[in-house]
């Protein structure tokens, strides 16, 4: 029912009234709803979810809420997907890479594909193209191999370049 | 917060949005912790298709089948005898786990093998290209096919078999086919039993001809066969006329969405208004490009009058289907009639062509980027019209978004 609202409260104790038609496309909050037939006056609690992510969440909800339903995954959309981030969604992943990883894991908690998907994708636009130290740069990662290991990846590398 | 905090889970997510070669040769390379997060990966769509030789033997050697979903192959150029190469550095029985397979350019023999071998009980999707048949074979093909489309599971094929090898092949009933690409010319008889055979097929692309409309059964009995599970139907090189194109199109009342590319006149938008309202009542997007070659030379009275015919409220207000029709000045036997966006993948961009083109509304025409989003492939002639047109209205390479290959053709 349009309109209609539910309470849900992030790890930091703030409470979210969110219209139920939106919190659904969470499949966990869907699930909370219909299995555990808690009424309306209940507060449904998120543990692994801050306030600041979860606002974020219900950005991205509110303005999704009248998609599609996703095509299923086949290798041809894998493929096409990789680029397809929309204006809104490239505009509202413009955040630090500690949120986006946050968004990711939050999507996977709450069981949001859509945007799980999408963060994944932005996620992966900042690999693509890159070598393993630009990729290092990018993320602030330590290269923890050692000078053998790094001799290994190098003959790897180089194992048919003779053939 | 950061991405070495991510569950291997969540990071296998991102390496699905990432082509093998980057996983394989950047991802994996970065730390110790993405190695073995790469290590575990096993949802590998590994294309082989244009990749150096390099790379090719490399991910033949570091990729365990096992971790394979989807395989995609060509014997083409790039590395001659790609498919046999592949066969011989591979265990093939150890492919357990493909939904896909697409195999390009493949001799009949190198099918057949890789058939016997592979896994297909967990097979959705089945591309090939046959590029040399072995009619020797042909019981032996067929009966792999068979097997395939049988699945239960099995939802898309894309295939060039050729009309008598169609025809010698049984296909079974109540298939769960929903998905088919033909990539040769097929005949009405041989579509018409394939569609007979997949109660669920509801999407076909047609790449060549349709044969054999008007001499089909289906359409001269009394009682004609419908194909209502057919909700979009794709014919990128139609040859039918109006009268053999209409009777065909009305045993597929279900459709919601036809695309049509073709060289015959069909330019009647009055016609094409009162077909749709009748038997195409749930049709919602229609895209077409038609250029017809005309004996007599054409004015731009007649291109009027041909998107007069596409300026009713059914095709403006109530479909929204924008239209536009133009034909070069210097060749004026060529009309061209399309919808808008311009649904060809593959188009010759002639600047006097489109520059001049009549719009069935004058309200959409103002934004250029929104009509060449499906052109993926842009044949652009550089001459000094063009050098004009661009100085004049800063036409910009980038409307045409998605192309992935331009040919520039120099004109003195």
């Amino acid at each position: 029912m349009a309109g209609h609202k539910i309470k849900l409260q992030s790890n930091d104790g703030d409470i979210f009234d969110v219209e139920v038609e939106i919190a659904k496309l969470s499949i966990t909050i869907k699930t909370m709803l219909e299995d555990l037939s808690m009424n309306e006056e209940e507060i449904i609690p998120l543990p692994n979810i801050n306030s600041a992510i979860f606002k974020k969440v219900i950005q991205w909800t509110t303005h999704h809420k009248d998609d599609p339903p996703l095509p299923p995954e086949d290798d041809e959309n894998r493929e096409k997907n990789t680029n397809d981030i929309s204006s809104w969604d490239q505009e509202f992943l413009k955040v630090d890479q500690g949120t986006l990883f946050e968004l990711i894991l939050a999507a996977n908690y709450l069981d949001i594909k859509g945007l799980l998907d999408v963060t994944c994708t932005s996620v992966a636009n900042m690999i693509k193209g890159k070598t393993s130290e630009e990729i290092r740069q990018t993320f602030n990662i330590k290269n923890d191999f050692t000078p053998q290991e790094e001799e290994q990846i190098k003959k790897e590398n180089e194992w048919c370049e003779n053939k | 917060m950061s991405i070495e905090t991510l569950p291997v889970e969540l990071f296998h997510c991102i390496l699905d949005n990432l082509d093998t070669e980057t996983i394989v040769f950047s991802v994996r390379h970065v730390c110790r912790l993405f190695r073995s997060f790469v290590n575990t990966y096993d949802r590998y769509i590994l294309n082989l298709i244009s990749i150096s030789k390099r790379n090719f033997h490399l991910l033949c050697r570091l990729i365990h089948p096992h971790h394979v979903i989807s395989l995609k192959l060509s014997n083409e150029e790039r590395i001659a005898d790609q498919i046999d190469l592949f066969i011989s550095l591979i265990r093939l029985r150890q492919f357990t786990r493909l939904y896909s397979i697409t195999l390009l350019d493949i001799k009949e023999c190198q099918l057949n093998f890789i058939l016997k071998r592979i896994n297909l009980n967990l097979l959705t999707s089945f591309s090939f290209n046959i590029k040399r048949y072995d009619d020797r074979r042909i019981q032996t093909t067929n009966k792999y096919l068979r097997s395939i489309v049988s699945q239960l599971n099995f939802r898309k094929m894309e295939f060039n078999l050729k009309n008598e090898r169609i025809s010698k092949f049984s296909w079974p009933c109540n298939c769960s086919i929903q998905y088919l690409i033909i990539n040769e010319n097929i005949s009405m008889n041989n579509l018409s039993n394939i569609l007979q055979c997949s109660p669920h097929l509801h999407k076909i692309i047609l790449k060549q001809e349709l044969e054999d409309i008007i001499t089909n059964v289906s359409l001269k009995s009394t009682r004609p066969i419908y194909f209502p599970q057919l909700t979009s139907l794709t014919m990128e090189k139609y040859s039918m006329t109006i009268g053999e194109l209409e009777p065909f199109i009305s045993l597929t009342p279900s459709l919601v969405y036809l695309k049509l590319i073709g060289g015959q006149y069909i330019f009647d938008g009055k016609r094409w208004e009162q077909f749709i309202e009748i038997n195409l009542p749930n049709l919602d997007k229609f895209e077409f490009y038609f250029d017809y070659w005309s004996l007599e030379k054409k004015t731009s009275e007649d291109l009027e009058l041909i998107i007069a015919s596409f300026r009713t409220s059914f095709w403006i207000e109530h479909k929204k289907w924008f239209v536009a029709c133009a034909y070069d000045n210097t060749r004026s036997n060529i009309i061209h009639l399309y919808s808008i966006p311009i649904c060809k993948s593959c188009l010759n961009y002639n600047i006097e062509l489109y520059k001049n083109a009549l719009f069935n509304s004058t309200t959409i025409m103002s934004n250029h980027q929104c009509i060449y989003n499906d052109v993926n492939s842009l044949y652009l002639y550089l001459n000094k019209v063009l050098a004009n047109y661009i100085q004049e209205k800063y036409l910009h390479l980038n409307i045409f978004r998605n192309q992935r290959r331009v040919k520039l053709c120099f004109q003195t």
